[in-house]
């Protein structure tokens, strides 16, 4: 509740133009939002930009934060929303999906890159997966939200929810046995 | 109650086979709520869930599949950002805001990061030169104006911090009227902009007929979407003492079209047509 309402004096501090309650709500929320964008876009390259477009959003929209929910559930919305904007524009452009790319100037940037991907099988499944199947995996099977809180994130009932989540199991399932099988 | 394998890949999926692929399933959605909820340890009461498990082949074969995902989820690696990353992240984000475009990020390759230096100066000159005729030429256009306003609107994004230096690279700073940059961040200044002359002049730069690469259309994607404007690429961006705007395009426009659609990045209205 503290924290809640603390990241809420800040988003009112960014409203004012307060660059410091910006970068701190940056720090409090961009390793979760990064995890969330990597997952969904299954790239790191992508996932950084969706990163960076996400919280371009949130300073941007930041005056329409109503606070009927939680600072963080709002902010990964946003990220989901700019993912999947992403991925369709990338569909639009039909480009080829760049491999990691790792900054050479970065000495633990690929250290971070083989972490992110010591299951490359799991990765390959997930991108298979419809993207609001996988972003609903993503937010309640990986990054351990609550269903509620995963809704709240997605902007759909609890009941649509638990369906993607359920049958995106089911289908990453399916898509693991066959990557074992072959 | 349960059946078997559906039959269906995941990997040529589409939302309405996948819905036909679950209709014809026999298993109830019920079950595989219930068999899932089991899995993921969510079920206060796992009585009639461990029944279900127990009495049906199928389900219990759902069951250790929903559980071998969640392990499998439960096995990823680390995601967190590197140190570099995040300090490039904090860079370009304030970057961004500052000068109202897309900064190059730091981790791309060099020459990406040079086609944005190299594309806000060609902007930059573009921009002079209309600005030199506009002054020249008379007609309906002479009020505009190179001025030093900040990049952000006080309208609607919070202010940005401002930069004094004028180093703001590819950043586009026109403004109308004298008279409505006095009325700054009103609708009546707002109202004030002229558009049509600002789409004269993209017109006359050869913008309105194409899509410019320069522009990241990544940034104002969601503003065009809430605008209507679905198929639509920004061939410029606007930061007015009236607020800030996008001209754009329609992507399926014909080569010779001319019409350019300006947005109102506040409230992500179309506030102008110029045909």
């Amino acid at each position: 509740m503290t924290s809640q309402v603390n990241e809420a004096e800040l988003l009112a501090r960014v409203v004012s133009g307060d660059r410091e309650a910006f970068d701190a709500i940056m720090r409090i929320h961009e390793d979760r939002v990064f995890s969330v964008c990597l997952r969904i876009m299954g790239d790191r390259e992508q996932g950084l930009d969706a990163t960076q477009e996400t919280f371009l959003t949130v300073f941007r929209k930041a005056n329409q934060f109503e606070g009927k929910s939680q600072l963080g559930t709002w902010i990964y919305r946003i990220a989901v929303n700019t993912c999947y904007d992403q991925i369709r524009k990338s569909k639009r452009r039909a480009s080829e999906s760049l491999p990691d790319y790792v900054d050479p100037a970065d000495p633990s940037a690929e250290e971070a890159v083989e972490s992110a991907g010591l299951r490359p099988e799991i990765e390959t499944a997930l991108a298979t997966l419809p993207p609001e199947f996988r972003s609903a995996v993503v937010l309640s099977d990986i990054e351990g939200m609550s269903m509620p809180e995963t809704a709240e994130a997605l902007g759909v009932p609890v009941g649509t929810v638990k369906s993607r989540v359920f049958r995106g199991r089911r289908l990453l399932a399916k898509q693991l046995g066959n990557q074992t099988a072959s | 109650m349960c059946s078997g394998d559906g039959g269906f890949s995941p990997n040529n999926w589409g939302t309405k086979q996948l819905h036909e692929t679950i209709k014809t399933k026999r298993m109830h959605s019920h079950d595989l709520d219930l068999i899932a909820a089991l899995a993921d340890g969510s079920l206060e009461d796992e009585t009639r869930a461990l029944s279900r498990v127990e009495s049906c082949a199928d389900c219990r074969a759902e069951y250790e599949a929903q559980t071998s995902v969640l392990a499998a989820l439960g096995s990823l690696g680390s995601t967190a950002m590197t140190e570099h990353e995040k300090a490039a992240l904090h860079r370009d984000v304030w970057t961004d805001l500052r000068t109202g475009a897309p900064a190059a990020k730091s981790t791309a390759p060099w020459w990406y990061r040079w086609s944005y230096a190299a594309a806000g100066l060609f902007v930059i000159v573009g921009l002079a030169a209309i600005v030199s005729q506009i002054t020249d030429g008379g007609g309906t256009t002479e009020q505009f104006e190179e001025t030093d306003a900040a990049p952000l609107s006080a309208t609607e994004a919070p202010a940005a911090e401002d930069t004094e230096g004028g180093d703001d690279g590819a950043s586009t700073y026109l403004q109308s009227a004298p008279e409505a940059a006095d009325s700054a961040g009103s609708d009546a200044a707002a109202e004030s902009v002229d558009f049509a002359a600002l789409a004269q002049a993209l017109t006359e730069t050869g913008q309105a007929t194409r899509t410019l690469t320069t522009v990241d259309q990544s940034v104002h994607a969601d503003c065009l979407i809430e605008a209507g404007l679905e198929d639509y690429s920004v061939i410029e961006t606007y930061s007015l003492e009236a607020g800030d705007y996008v001209a754009a395009v329609a992507n399926d426009a014909p080569a010779d079209s001319e019409t350019v659609t300006f947005v109102d990045l506040a409230t992500c209205e179309v506030v102008y047509t110029d045909r």
